[in-house]
């Protein structure tokens, strides 16, 4: 993991979710969040 | 994965996961049905988030934090369970 020498801004999202959830950069806001792309192939 | 979500939660941290297989809930439900995962699991088909947090391949791991700023990126294994991870961002949570 490599820390980002000028930390950007996230991007807005509004993306579905399984069982129908769904997330958003909105509720990533105030708080620390761990995010992991992968894909099942 | 599904550990440091759980024990994380208690320091404010939430793990979250997005999948950018293009056949979205059909390829990411049975495995976490399969494997009782409770970590958030979104879809990101067309992989437009995937592109809007720079991620070059897959499996990437980013940190954002309160402010919404991504302050660290890594592509590959990342040991979820290693001090060197869960004190970055419990460093992170701390900062105000």
């Amino acid at each position: 993991l490599v820390p980002v020498p000028q930390p950007t801004p996230m991007p807005s999202f509004k993306i579905p979710g399984i069982n129908g959830s769904s997330g958003s950069d909105a509720d990533l806001r105030n708080k620390v969040t761990i995010i992991r792309f992968w894909a099942s192939w | 994965m599904q550990r440091a979500h759980d024990e994380l939660k208690k320091d404010g941290i939430q793990v979250i996961t997005i999948s950018i297989d293009g056949t979205g809930e059909a390829a990411v439900r049975p495995i976490f049905a399969k494997g009782g995962y409770t970590v958030p699991a979104l879809l990101d088909q067309d992989m437009n988030v995937a592109r809007g947090f720079g991620v070059r391949g897959v499996p990437s791991t980013v940190i954002v934090d309160r402010k919404g700023l991504i302050n660290a990126r890594g592509l590959g294994h990342v040991d979820f369970d290693g001090k060197v991870l869960r004190n970055y961002v419990r460093d992170l949570a701390r900062a105000r």
